[in-house]
C-alpha cells in the first residue's frame, strides 16, 4: 500500500520583513533633521555698472541699539509703533498706498542679532492687511558696515 | 436550552501580520521623501520671525553658535569650523565658483553680536552670492517654538 505524504504548502516567510523595515524606519528617524528649514530671505542687489553715481534720496532710517531697542529717524520707537510711524511716510495720493522711500535697517555692531531680526521681520510684514495694507512690500536695505563706509567715502563725507 | 456545539477542527487564533510590512514600507517611503540630512549640528537658539520662506535643499550653511564659533558647509558635507570670519569669504567664493545659483543660509544664535553677522553677510555679498537666507524659528502669539 502506498502511503500518501501530506505536502506542506510552499510559502515565503515574511514575518521578519516588518522587523527589518522597522529597523530602517528607526535609522531614518534618528538621522533625520527636525531642525528649522525656513528663514527670512533677502535678495542681494544686482550690480549695475551703468549707475555708478550715488544719489542722495530721502529714506527711513531704522537703527538697532546695543540694548536691543530701536530708533527710527533718530527718535526712540518701540517695535509695535513702527506701523504708526511708517503710516506718515505713505506716498501722498497713492492708491493702493505705497511707501516708495527705502527703509534702511542699520543695527549697531554690538546689537543682538535677534533684535535686528525682529525689526526686519516687522518691516517685512508692513504691507500686510493687518499692518498698513500697502500695494507692495517695503524696499528694505540692509547695508553692511563696509558698504556704508564706501558710500560715505564716495559722497566725500566723513561718517557721522 | 440546548447548546449547539460545533464539531470539527477549529482554526487556530492568530493575528495577521502580513499587512504590517506594507504599512511600514509606506512609512519608510515617507521618511525617504522628506529626508533631509542635517549638515550643521551646532546648537543655536534661533531668532523667531513671522515671515519665513522655504529654504532650498542643500543650500550652503554658515553657522555661528553661542560661543562665536563659525562653521561652514557647502550643503552636502558636514560643517567644519573656520578660524575667522575672513575665511568665510574665501569659502563662499569657492562654492559660488562651482555653483553660482546656490543659496546661502546664515544660521546664527539670536544673542550673537551683529558685527559678526554683518561681516558674514558682507563676505557673502562680496563673493557674489545671489540669495541669502537668515534661518529663523516660527514666531507664535505666545512666543516662539522650534
Amino acid at each position: 500500500m502506498k502511503l500518501q505524504r501530506r505536502l506542506e504548502k510552499a510559502e515565503i516567510f515574511t514575518g521578519s520583513m516588518a522587523d527589518v523595515t522597522f529597523l530602517l524606519i528607526i535609522y531614518f528617524m534618528v538621522t533625520m533633521a527636525f531642525s528649522a528649514t525656513k528663514g527670512l530671505d533677502f535678495a542681494v542687489p544686482k550690480e549695475d555698472p551703468s549707475r555708478s553715481e550715488i544719489q542722495a534720496e530721502e529714506s527711513v532710517f531704522v537703527k538697532v541699539l546695543p540694548d536691543g531697542s530701536y530708533t527710527v529717524d533718530n527718535r526712540p520707537l518701540p517695535l509695535s509703533s513702527f506701523a504708526d510711524y511708517l503710516k506718515t511716510k505713505i506716498d501722498p495720493g497713492s492708491n493702493p498706498p505705497v511707501i516708495s522711500k527705502p527703509v534702511i535697517l542699520r543695527p549697531d555692531a554690538d546689537a543682538p542679532y535677534g533684535a535686528m531680526m525682529a525689526a526686519f521681520d516687522e518691516l517685512r510684514q508692513m504691507h500686510l492687511p493687518d499692518r498698513l495694507n500697502l500695494g507692495k512690500e517695503l524696499n528694505i536695505a540692509l547695508p553692511t558696515q563696509r558698504e556704508i563706509e564706501a558710500t560715505w567715502g564716495a559722497l566725500g563725507v566723513a561718517m557721522p | 436550552m440546548l447548546k449547539v456545539r460545533r464539531v470539527g477542527r477549529q482554526p487556530d487564533p492568530y493575528i495577521p501580520t502580513a499587512s504590517m510590512a506594507d504599512i511600514v514600507f509606506l512609512l519608510i517611503i515617507f521618511f525617504i521623501v522628506t529626508y533631509n540630512l542635517e549638515v550643521d549640528k551646532s546648537r543655536v537658539v534661533l531668532p523667531a520671525t513671522m515671515v519665513r520662506n522655504e529654504i532650498p535643499r542643500e543650500s550652503a550653511v554658515i553657522s555661528v553658535d553661542q560661543s562665536g564659533i563659525i562653521r561652514v558647509s557647502g550643503g552636502k558635507e558636514t560643517s567644519v569650523p573656520v578660524p575667522s570670519v575672513e575665511e568665510v569669504g574665501s569659502f563662499a567664493s569657492d562654492v559660488v565658483a562651482r555653483n553660482p545659483e546656490l543659496a546661502f543660509v546664515v544660521k546664527a544664535d539670536k544673542d550673537t553680536r551683529y558685527q559678526v553677522v554683518d561681516k558674514i553677510i558682507d563676505a557673502l555679498k562680496q563673493a557674489k552670492v545671489k540669495t541669502i537666507f537668515l534661518l529663523s524659528d516660527q514666531k507664535t502669539a505666545e512666543g516662539s517654538r522650534r
